[in-house]
């Protein structure tokens, strides 16, 4: 890595000083040809490779996206999107930037490859949330990785699937995760990385692009460990669940009513459509809901991430992941088949099956009211019945899973709670980048957070010391005979907790 | 953002900052490369380009004696870790500016700094210089390098001869941080900044590079504020042990004259036909091995940059009127900054300065034994650091001009270095995240506050104000003969009033007397 150069597969790249010179940052790397013209709505390509020494200095465009950060007194506009609206955005975009504090080459570190968050149709790796940087100094290798976003990452439509047989369908946003994987995998070596130590992570839609990773046929074997933020989800009745892949039916279905009301006549029509323009439309037609997501093409993934934990498709590696009380109300919304009138439960109970009669004998709720206070239980909150069911089931298959609920006080005259997203400052060591008046406490508390992560990356395992030096308090492993979470509240404990009846029914309903 | 500026020179284009909402641009060149038949000349305007010049990477560090980071120094560790990996050349002089800027009308205040390494070592973009969050709170940071040591100082019969009347004969050094100052007096209106708000800070050889600006007639009407971190070195006129005391012209020239001869140099030709690396490895030839700074060369009086000794600017009041903070770190007080402290016999000696007055200085100083001597040394009366910066907090404030006084005292966590020479550096550009040292969340606290005492200083003259978060800072009241105030940092912000020392009152009349006969 003399004078900040590397040779990768594609040619000889140079890197500039991080704004901790510790740290070499190569922003903006091309890990698949840009997927424009013919190349839209395929699988990703190789890159082509150049000649010379090419400047890795500056953030590749972001995927095409709702325009981000115009409204600068929107809450994520602060949040995440202060200067989103300078930033170029453009089809042209699986650039991945790569963070190393290596100096030879031969450092052999381990490696951690994020998917940013975004509802699979937002979003951008360069997020203010995230400093890779304070992450790489942890002493890993950050690569973070843009990827095809809304209808541009996720189209599905019976023309393609007649275009590209055998290929997989509407996948192409995770498609470009996994070519950046299988890329980080190849080339990390150059930058100081161990191609055999590879944890993914990823927040919201970032989770869901992780559980993608992990329950791909496609993705077997190209990384070690997983981490998955706020978080896992867990299809009960008839859960309308936002991260996790969709039908192919309904995928295609989406496709071709979008085609039909946007006055689309051909596949060469609509790849003639200017991305941003097609975008416009899509988000005109289909408003804030997601539509285009990951689809279970039979290929890419042959079943949802619930089912490939049941059938055990789930690979041997350590998972992290947990929630924030603040998101919790947020998610529960997309639990759609609940009842919403106490004569409504009988009918409802049959979903229990045999256990019928034990759920009406936990739910004695006799008007609407008692069912309303009923339904407020954790067993009927996605986000947090999900990551319990999910680490029971992953306990028992005897894979190591470690659970945590955050809730640290997020300081800020709106009052925010711990809300979706709130971690990230915290896990990823950039409470100097918020807007919020966070103090030495929550330094403190983002200190213990992050050297987690970075143990957890380090070794699969959380446990250990923090970037100081001093231990951190123990987090167990999540196991049936050790029902362990870490609360990341004030600071970090870990706390027992039971297994509460009515979960365990749903629990064993969705078996 | 205001990401793409345009200067005197042409277009620039900064990076997008760590924080997004600063930008920053890396090695802008704000004169000519001072190279070849430039050598020891005054800074030349830098030429101007085409199209759009990408800042993304910074200038080469000044020419050096030991290329930083190649030793394993307590400074490198703390300062250098990576700066094996810099380049080193005499093309040194540019410029790293920190802009939170939306639009060249946003007309923010400037902060000008100036690194110190006793203007034989640094360069300014340590790692402890990271001015986004100075930027972040809404002013504009601009890093000033200069010219160090022999190619920065060098005074020499010949340059003297060869400099054409009316143009300084030395302190090139000094002269590029000028031209830097009016560079970004000219430009930084583009920057979103105000060329009227412009505050100049250093710390160590900075401190003493800022004094040097400040009572300089090259810089008149362009510096709106200055700040001296460790320290102000005033001197009272009596003992010669202020840091960075200007020698005379002609004491400079026959030391250059004299390392001429010693490395076998003939003439000034040979002089600047030489390999700077070269010249450097001659001038480390003839180094004291246990100098920190090895053989330095250093600000002289050459009667037109640097027309008299700080210290007499100061009792003459021939510096601009403008609010002033100046501060010292407590550990460095009695470290080795600090000089070799005092022995009864050195007492005795110094008493002798005092003429007529000899025995009521020694009345004063009361010292029976070498402990008594070495205790002196260490207080307010004669410490080099807490003397001299109080000393002139004294004078100034008699003057009715405004001084700000700290002492930065917080405990400093890694090792048992405490407040050493610079560690104020990490909490005043809060970028304790950029530390090898364990900084807790008390820290963090800290630097928040420290940092926007700096920044509201820089924009209103007065520290006070509200700290980062919006929350109301502890009350840092002037310094005044009446009412010593002095802002200690310790684990908090705590503001004191110092006792009275009647010899440090003294010290200060003796100068008085010297500079000012006719009062």
């Amino acid at each position: 890595m003399r004078n900040r150069t590397v040779t990768i597969e594609s040619g000889e790249l140079q890197g500039i000083f991080g704004w901790d010179p510790r740290i070499l940052v190569f922003k903006g790397v091309p890990y698949a040809a840009p997927p424009v013209g013919d190349l839209r709505w395929r699988e990703p390509q190789p890159v082509k490779s150049w000649e010379g020494v090419r400047k890795a200095d500056q953030y590749g465009p972001m995927a095409v996206q709702p325009q981000p950060g115009e409204n600068p007194e929107d809450f994520w506009t602060r949040e995440l999107h202060p200067t989103a609206t300078e930033f170029e955005m453009s089809e042209d975009c699986l650039y991945l930037n790569i963070f190393t504090p290596a100096r030879t080459g031969e450092e052999k570190l381990p490696v951690f490859c994020y998917f940013h968050g975004g509802g699979y149709k937002g979003g951008y790796p360069y997020e203010v949330e995230f400093d890779w940087e304070h992450m790489a100094r942890k002493g890993m290798v950050c690569v973070a990785v843009t990827y095809r976003l809304g209808l541009m990452g996720f189209l599905a439509h019976p023309d393609l699937a007649a275009e590209q047989p055998g290929s997989p369908v509407g996948n192409y946003g995770v498609l470009d995760q996994l070519c950046a994987l299988k890329w980080v995998k190849r080339n990390i070596a150059a930058f100081g990385g161990n191609p055999d130590q590879i944890t993914i992570a990823g927040q919201s839609a970032g989770s869901g692009s992780v559980q993608c990773q992990l329950t791909s046929p496609m993705a077997k074997g190209v990384f070690e460990g997983a981490i998955i933020e706020s978080g896992m989800t867990i299809p009960f009745c008839d859960v309308e669940d936002p991260l996790s892949p969709i039908p192919l039916e309904k995928a295609l279905h989406n496709g071709v009513e979008l085609f039909k009301k946007a006055g689309i006549e051909s596949l060469e029509e609509a790849r003639k459509i200017p991305a941003k323009e097609l975008t416009s439309v899509s988000e005109k037609i289909f408003g804030r809901f997601i539509r285009f997501q990951p689809v279970v093409d039979g290929i890419f993934l042959k079943e949802t991430f619930f089912e490939a934990m049941k059938h055990g498709n789930w690979p041997d590696v350590p998972i992290m992941t947990g929630y924030n009380v603040g998101e919790l109300e947020m998610f529960r919304h997309y639990v759609t088949g609940l009842p919403t009138a106490a004569s409504e439960l009988p009918e409802f109970a049959e979903k229990y099956g045999a256990d019928k009669e034990k759920f009406l004998s936990l739910c004695t709720a006799k008007t609407d009211e008692e069912l309303h206070e009923f339904l407020q239980g954790d067993a009927w909150n996605n986000m947090k019945v999900s990551a319990r069911i999910g680490g029971e089931i992953l306990a028992e298959m005897g894979r190591k899973v470690y659970l945590y609920q955050f809730d640290a006080d997020i300081p800020g005259e709106d009052h925010p709670g711990s809300f979706h997203g709130a971690e990230l400052w915290f896990a990823y060591d950039s409470l100097a980048r918020s807007w919020r008046p966070f103090t030495g406490k929550h330094y403190d508390l983002a200190r213990q957070i992050s050297s987690y992560w970075a143990n957890f990356i380090r070794t699969g395992d959380p446990n250990g010391n923090d970037s100081f030096g001093e231990p951190l308090p123990a987090w167990s492993a999540y196991s049936a005979d050790s029902r362990r979470i870490m609360y990341f509240e004030e600071g970090s404990v870990e706390k027992e907790v039971v297994l509460e009846p009515a979960m365990e029914l749903r629990w064993k309903a969705s078996m | 953002m205001l990401r793409k500026v345009q200067t005197e020179n042409g277009m620039v284009q900064g990076l997008v900052g760590k924080d997004p909402r600063v930008t920053v641009f890396r090695g802008i060149p704000y004169a000519k490369p001072p190279v070849g038949e430039l050598r020891w000349k005054a800074p030349q305007p830098a030429e101007g380009w085409e199209g759009v010049r990408k800042c993304y990477e910074y200038g080469d560090m000044p020419m050096m004696r030991v290329h930083p980071g190649t030793d394993e120094s307590f400074y490198k560790k703390e300062l250098h870790p990576v700066a094996a990996e810099y380049g080193m050349s005499e093309d040194c002089l540019y410029l790293n500016i920190f802009s939170p800027a939306e639009t060249t009308r946003d007309k923010l205040p400037v902060f000008c700094y100036i690194h110190g390494g006793g203007l034989q070592d640094g360069y300014n973009y340590e790692v402890e210089f990271d001015g986004e969050r100075v930027a972040r709170r809404g002013v504009i940071v601009v890093m000033i390098s200069y010219r160090l040591g022999l190619f920065g100082f060098l005074a020499h019969p010949e340059i003297t001869k060869e400099t054409p009347e009316g143009e300084v004969v030395s302190n090139f050094g000094m002269q590029d941080q000028s031209a830097a100052l009016h560079w970004v007096a000219r430009n930084i209106e583009s920057f979103g900044g105000d060329p009227e708000r412009i505050v100049i800070c250093g710390q160590s050889a900075g401190a003493g590079s800022v004094q040097t600006q400040l009572c300089s007639p090259m810089n008149e009407g362009i510096i709106a504020g200055a700040i001296c971190q460790s320290a102000v070195s005033f001197g009272f006129g009596d003992v010669e042990s202020g840091i960075g005391r200007a020698i005379s012209l002609k004491d400079a020239e026959q030391f250059g004259a004299d390392f001429f001869s010693s490395v076998g140099i003939r003439d000034l030709k040979e002089a600047r036909d030489m390999d700077a690396g070269e010249l450097m490895r001659r001038l480390d030839s003839v180094s004291p091995k246990d100098a920190m700074f090895g053989l330095a060369f250093g600000t002289c009086i050459d009667g037109k940059f640097v027309t008299e000794t700080t210290v007499s600017s100061y009792y003459n009041d021939r510096l601009p009127d403008v609010p002033m903070m100046v501060g010292v770190c407590m550990a460095e007080t009695q470290g080795m900054f600090a000089g070799a402290g005092l022995t009864k016999k050195d007492i005795e000696e110094i008493a002798e300065v005092y003429g007529e007055r000899k025995e009521e200085f020694l009345k004063l100083a009361d010292v029976k034994t070498d402990e008594d001597a070495a205790a002196l040394a260490r207080g307010d009366a004669f410490n080099r650091f807490l003397g001299d910066s109080r000393g002139f907090c004294e004078l100034r404030s008699g003057m009715g001009k405004k001084v700000y006084y700290y002492i930065f005292d917080h405990d400093i966590p890694g090792d048992d270095a405490g407040s050493f020479h610079g560690s104020d550096l990490w909490f005043m550009f809060d970028s304790l995240g950029n530390s090898w040292r364990p900084f807790e969340g008390k820290h963090y606290d800290l630097a928040r506050q420290v940092c926007s005492y700096w920044t509201n200083f820089v924009k209103t003259g007065n520290p006070n104000g509200c700290d980062y978060n919006g929350n109301p800072l502890p009350e840092w009241k002037e310094y005044r003969n009446k009412e010593k105030n002095v802002m200690k940092f310790l684990d908090r912000p705590t503001p004191e009033v110092l006792e009275e020392c009647p010899l440090l009152d003294f010290r200060l009349e003796f100068g008085k007397e010297k500079y000012l006969p006719d009062l």
